[in-house]
């Protein structure tokens, strides 16, 4: 099959549950119908194939629902966090320029507040003031040209954390979002007796990535739009969820929670990814629930590159596993040639899922797509048996719990401030191996670290906030001015 | 055993966001987020989960709304109702 539509189409016969979130469920043949709604509402809006459409919305079936029709009629979705604020907003709808963002009533306001001419191109499908009452909208009766969609035309912009202070734009095809389903269903096994549990953003590339391939397999999606470790546990005791993408974060709070571990007896797959899974987080999790967190490697560049599925996993559990069907992965050392097994180097992929490049932005394309693979930055090596060891990252990206932080962008914005000189941004790991944001300030004056911390809270998601503050007389510098990132700490 | 309450919580706080000050100049009606506490949904867990080890208490974190993590005052008439 060469789109969703055509999934779900096929799906739809079934009779069970497609979503479930907090308000209500619908199967797969509701999925189809209210899929076509939509698509044919977004086509009377003149609509049209290449068009953006913005979705800023968290998990809900509104979200998947403006997903797959996004890709039905051609457009191309773009998912934005709606955990971002003003200034993150205006960036990613300034370089989308969508047509269209389609959101919530509670996240309108939020938009507006933003930027009030984005007015006439919002239609809220969630809250009690809704635009277009999208379960009971009749479609329209225009049949979908889905012919009109070609397997190379553009699905979804992502966006990758760089270390320059910007987001760089990624975008997927049709074909790459089909194969990364087709892929991942196939390695791990995924089939339609299967229910799994998302609490992480599936407009992210992690989540969605687990999202589009349960769809591809018929199974039942339980949408969270939040982690909350009562609730978890009793969608996943209720429920019967057999899957659940993690953080180490999550697998790690709920390691330290009062949990009963027999909420936990129907999972059979619990995947953790977005950062490194330490020893120390999986014995806990494992010696608690009895059920082993196996590790997944992805990107945003290029989808689910491995997961670890051994039947060794306690003495493999720092792998991220053999890659996932239809991925090459190699070791290149730093002279360009191939790394020989266990030896160090550059991780470097290709597969049908991935992206060709950054959008506008040639010299960075340049700079890590080579030879049709993509250099991920990411360091580490092959061991004998073909599993990924990753051990270091060349990029300066800061990981909060799976939310990659640019250190550039936070330090740009702490430069702003009036009474900042200068500053520098890092990562430091607690005893979980959890990272968090330090920053190191030189005023101008003497200033208040709540007043950075006010200053900040009004331009950046949260997460990117530094957790610790430091004042400091001088910024160590090398004599290019580059920052002795590794004098901090 | 209020006072010995406050002075606890106030050390959980002081250590997790490692802030240069002692227990007794710790400002309870001081703002959180002019002490950087309470800024996002990650910290926030950790400092859930800091309390209810160390205290010996559960805590659903749907009822931790900015409200609660508002001050030292909020979150300790909290604690203290929850225990």
């Amino acid at each position: 099959m060469n789109n969703f539509y055509e999934i779900i189409e096929k799906n739809q016969k079934l009779e069970k549950p497609a979503l479930v979130d907090d308000l209500q469920s619908i199967s797969y043949k509701d999925l189809f119908v209210l899929c076509n709604n939509l698509s044919s509402y977004l086509a009377s809006k003149k609509i049209r194939k290449a068009d953006r459409i913005a979705i800023f919305l968290p998990n809900s079936i509104e979200f998947a629902l403006s997903f797959f029709s996004c890709l039905n009629i051609g457009a191309i979705a773009v998912p934005i966090n709606p955990k971002f604020k003003k200034n993150e907003i205006q960036y990613y709808i300034n370089d989308s320029n969508p047509k269209l963002i389609i959101t919530s009533d509670t996240l309108r306001t939020v938009l507006l507040e933003t930027n009030n001419k984005l007015e006439k191109k919002i239609i809220s499908l969630k809250g009690e003031e809704v635009d277009l009452d999208i379960f009971n909208h009749k479609y329209l009766g225009d049949k979908l040209n889905i012919n009109s969609i070609n397997e190379n035309d553009k699905a979804i912009y992502l966006y990758s954390t760089g270390s320059t202070g910007i987001p760089k734009r990624v975008t997927r095809t049709h074909k790459n979002l089909i194969s990364l389903a087709n892929n991942h269903s196939e390695t791990v096994g995924l089939d339609k007796s299967e229910k799994i549990l998302f609490t992480l953003p599936i407009s992210h590339t992690y989540a969605l990535g687990n999202f589009i391939a349960a769809i591809k397999s018929a199974m039942t999606c339980y949408l969270q739009g939040d982690f909350n470790r009562k609730k978890v546990t009793q969608i996943i005791e209720k429920e019967k969820i057999t899957i659940y993408p993690c953080v180490p974060f999550i697998l790690d709070v709920l390691a330290e929670s009062n949990i009963d571990p027999k909420s936990f007896k129907s999972l059979k797959l619990l995947i953790s990814a977005g950062a490194p899974l330490s020893k120390e987080v999986f014995d806990k999790f494992s010696e608690k629930f009895g059920i082993h967190p196996r590790q997944l490697y992805g990107s945003s560049e290029t989808g689910i590159i491995s997961i670890n599925l051994e039947k060794d996993i306690t003495s493999t559990l720092g792998s991220v596993g053999k890659p996932v069907k239809g991925v090459t992965v190699k070791i290149i050392k730093e002279d360009g040639k191939d790394a020989n097994t266990n030896e160090q180097g550059e991780i470097i992929v290709k597969s049908e899922t991935m992206t060709t490049g950054y959008d506008n932005l040639p010299e960075e394309t340049k700079e890590v797509f080579k030879n049709g693979f993509y250099y991920t930055g990411d360091l580490g090596y092959v061991d004998k048996n073909g599993l990924i060891y990753i051990n270091g990252r060349k990029k300066l990206i800061i990981n909060i719990s799976g939310n990659k932080v640019d250190p550039t962008e936070v330090e740009n914005i702490l430069s702003s401030h009036p009474k900042v000189k200068e500053a520098a941004v890092i990562g430091i790991s607690n005893q979980s191996s959890h990272e968090s944001i330090k920053a190191f300030i030189v005023c101008n004056e003497k200033t208040e670290k709540g007043e950075i911390i006010v200053y900040l809270k009004n331009k950046i998601a949260d997460y990117k906030i530094p957790n610790i503050i430091e004042f400091v007389e001088n910024i160590p510098k090398s004599p290019t001015g580059k920052i002795l990132r590794n004098k901090l700490g | 055993m209020s006072e010995e309450l406050k002075l606890k919580i106030k050390e959980i706080i002081i250590n997790k966001f490692q802030l240069e000050i002692k227990t007794a100049q710790f400002d309870e009606s001081k703002p959180f987020i002019e002490y950087g506490v309470g800024l996002d949904s990650v910290a926030n867990l950790e400092l859930i989960l800091e309390i209810e080890k160390e205290l010996k208490i559960n805590i659903d974190e749907a009822e931790i709304g900015s409200e609660i993590l508002f001050n030292f005052k909020s979150l300790y008439n909290f604690i203290n109702k929850s225990i």
